[in-house]
């Protein structure tokens, strides 16, 4: 069990403790060089790094900065597109030999794969000696990296908290006080009240209610062989969904499918045709974007719904970017040295393509509020709401550890859920059959 | 030919026109090179490498090293898999529905494109733009015209009394016969293009006996069309199996499989178990499968043929 803290207290440490290494740095080794035990390296030659973010949206001008910080040193960047194909392209291209030497990884899941085939470098030492990469080692507590063996093989360089994004005006016009804290049923509450029947759904989705409450390795069992989807807190979340769509607060599945609106989740939002949506953060860009994108209400940043007034639950947002090297590289040194270069830096390079960063290097909660959100967050953000949710609360993201046939049970999932909520499928029977088919898969997994 | 029944030695000295070694061998060699180099790299190798990791347990990421011998436990976990026989009925009911509906309305538009139809040629192309068109651009249209609530065939529907229309891609039970219509109007205009070619070789003189003999339009229609036309029949029938057992991009782009698993034919459950699951083993052996019951399909459709062409 494990779980990654982020909050101002933390950023503003990390930001110090960056400031005291830059500063520390500054005077020990010249641009080009790394510290080491037996004294500054020089760095040079060229390296290839694999990302999932277009060149566009930060990593060019991350690479571009790194070299003109290391003269003597090239970095190419290529994107493969983070799906299913791009994935696979990935993986074969490190199988195969092709000349990468950093890549990135947007799941645990995927991580834990890579490093079975030994894809990746055993960065344990390396990030043990980063003080600002400390909540990242292998013994760190708690533990917010993918954990093998007692070893870590990358670093996270994103973080990406879930919370609610609400359409404000509908909040002012239903005559509701922007919740600073709430629980499911509140939420259920508040998206009631926003609906109007056959014209706008009070929320697009029910807040993931089964993770909040079960935090890391939901979907297993304690020892990890068998499934845990008779937990009573999956019927807890299959009831909200059900029971939201019965009553039009949340989105039904008819229309999600219709539209395919599982993949272009901001649409129904910025339409106007849901108030409210549980999301990371990634929709900001969309909602920044107001040229594909009109429109004229604000958005504000709400708290994802918590099990009770006492208990906030988990954070169902993620740890994301996980930087490697591979275990093939010619240039461990200059791969690492871009790493760390990135993850000092991603706060500011990074965070305009609406990525937080996990380090917030030298940047403060407001500047980086003022990337993230850009130039025009005054007239399309209530920008506190976010500082609110995103620095000034305590939240507990979720990171799993246990991850035997994670996509067959994610495809399971998806299948038997839109069965109950089109009906074809009593509530009742979800949970025995998930547990059923989850438990086969995970068996055979070994 | 002439040449080989000539006494030897008689005529002209020749070049001698093939033969091991022979210049207009290598020549042809030459010639078939590229295309014999890429269909043994891309076709030949990967089948094989196929139909052997079916046999085996392979997650990709591991790469060759991490190829492990199972014997036939791929093939057992698969039949005694209630997922399976599910995406088989699935596969038999689209396949079976959609192959010979399009053959059927592929001959008939084709018979009625023959005829002296004004703009036939304008009508030819129509019909056949489907084939041509960006599949994700007809695949957006569908998706907007069968929107259970909005879109054009549920309004069309509902114009005509029917209150309650089909969901259509979001209905477990209106999702194939959904597919299956936008499969038919994909293929019907290439079926039809290829028939009205055969139709155009069947001898006219074939016709105008019959006529004079006193055969109806029906029975001119069974006993000189259809027996000329059985090659090109067979050969689309064929065709339309084996792409009916490779494709997925249709069900890929609008469903996913869905809703819950109830567009999953075998083509998509071979690519969830291989490129979402990463159990490259268990995919291939699905299509090992798929390939063993199209081969049989296609032997039996050429077995029902013999015999009923119209040189037989």
């Amino acid at each position: 069990m494990s779980d990654t803290f982020v909050n101002r207290r933390s950023l503003i440490a990390g930001a110090g403790a960056a400031a005291a290494l830059a500063a520390c740095s500054s005077t020990t080794s010249e641009p080009g060089q790394m510290p080491s035990a037996s004294g500054p390296v020089k760095l040079s030659g060229s390296i290839n790094v694999w990302g999932g973010v277009p060149p566009e949206n930060g990593p060019k001008e991350l690479c571009d900065a790194f070299m003109a910080a290391n003269p003597g040193t090239t970095v190419t960047y290529t994107r493969f597109v983070n799906d299913e194909q791009g994935n696979l392209k990935l993986d074969t291209s490190l199988q195969g030999g092709t000349d990468i030497d950093v890549f990135t990884t947007y799941s645990m899941a995927l991580l834990a794969k890579r490093i079975g085939a030994g894809l990746g470098m055993d960065l344990t030492q390396r990030i043990a000696s980063v003080p600002e990469l400390a909540a990242y080692k292998a013994d760190a507590n708690p533990i917010q990296n993918y954990v093998a063996g007692g070893k870590v093989y990358g670093v996270p360089a994103q973080t990406s908290p879930t919370v609610v994004l609400a359409n404000l005006d509908m909040l002012k016009a239903a005559g509701i006080t922007p919740p600073t804290k709430w629980t499911f049923d509140e939420y259920r509450e508040v998206a009631r009240k926003l609906s109007q029947p056959g014209k706008v759904s009070g929320s697009f989705n029910a807040p993931f209610a089964a993770r909040t409450i079960l935090g890391p390795d939901a979907w297993y069992a304690k020892d990890g062989k068998s499934s845990n989807f008779t937990d009573p807190a999956f019927r807890k979340e299959l009831d909200l969904q059900v029971g939201m769509q019965g009553e039009q607060s949340a989105m039904d599945m008819k229309t999600i499918l219709a539209e395919k609106l599982q993949v272009y989740t901001q649409g129904p939002f910025l339409q106007g045709r849901v108030g409210m949506i549980n999301t990371q953060l990634f929709l900001v860009r969309y909602i920044s974007d107001l040229k594909q994108f009109p429109h004229t209400f604000k958005t504000i940043a709400l708290p994802q719904p918590g099990v009770s007034a006492s208990d906030d639950g988990w954070n169902v947002g993620a740890v994301g970017d996980i930087l490697s090297i591979n275990s093939k590289t010619q240039n461990p040194e200059l791969s690492w040295a871009l790493i760390v270069f990135w993850m000092k830096n991603a706060a500011k390079y990074m965070t305009k393509g609406g990525r937080l960063p996990s380090l917030p290097g030298s940047e403060t909660p407001d500047s980086l509020l003022s990337q993230l959100l850009g130039a025009d967050m005054q007239n399309i953000y209530d920008v506190a709401s976010f500082k609110n949710v995103l620095f000034e609360r305590k939240n507990k993201i979720i990171v799993d550890t246990k991850f035997a046939a994670a996509a067959e049970i994610t495809t399971l999932n998806t299948q038997l859920t839109q069965e109950v909520l089109l009906g074809s499928r009593t509530p009742d029977s979800w949970a025995p059959e998930m547990k059923k088919q989850a438990d086969a898969a995970i068996s055979k997994a070994g | 030919m002439v040449g080989d029944l000539a006494p030897a030695g008689a005529g002209p000295r020749r070049r001698r026109p093939t033969g091991p070694g022979g210049v207009s061998t290598r020549a042809g060699w030459f010639f078939i090179l590229p295309n014999l180099i890429g269909y043994l790299a891309f076709t030949a190798v990967p089948v094989v490498f196929a139909v052997g990791i079916a046999f085996t347990s392979w997650n990709v990421v591991s790469g060759l090293g991490g190829i492990k011998p199972v014997g036939l436990d791929n093939f057992v976990s698969l039949l005694t898999n209630q997922q399976f026989w599910d995406a088989v009925i699935r596969t038999f009911y689209y396949g079976g529905v959609s192959v010979p509906l399009t053959l059927g309305l592929g001959l008939l538009l084709a018979l009625a494109l023959n005829g002296d139809v004004v703009g036939r040629g304008v009508l030819r192309l129509v019909f056949f733009m489907p084939t041509i068109a960006n599949q994700i651009a007809v695949g957006f249209v569908w998706l907007l015209m069968l929107h259970p609530t909005s879109g054009l065939v549920n309004l069309a529907l509902s114009a005509l009394g029917w209150h309650d229309p089909p969901g259509w891609l979001t209905s477990q039970s209106a999702v194939i016969p959904a597919l299956i219509l936008i499969h038919v109007w994909g293929g019907v205009g290439f079926q039809a293009l290829i028939f009205v070619a055969a139709l155009q070789s069947v001898p006219s003189e074939l016709y105008e006996a019959a006529e004079l003999d006193g055969a109806n339009a029906w029975q001119r229609f069974w006993t000189i069309t259809v027996p000329a036309l059985m090659p090109t029949i067979t050969f689309l029938l064929v065709m339309a199996l084996i792409g009916q057992s490779q494709g997925f991009g249709l069900i890929a782009f609008l469903t996913q499989g869905g809703p819950g698993s109830a567009s999953t034919t075998l083509p998509y459950l071979m690519y969830q178990n291989g490129f979402q699951f990463y159990k490259f083993g268990y995919a291939a052996a699905i299509g090992l499968l798929s390939f063993i019951g199209v081969a049989i399909l296609a032997g039996a459709v050429w077995r029902a043929q013999r015999g009923r062409g119209l040189q037989s």
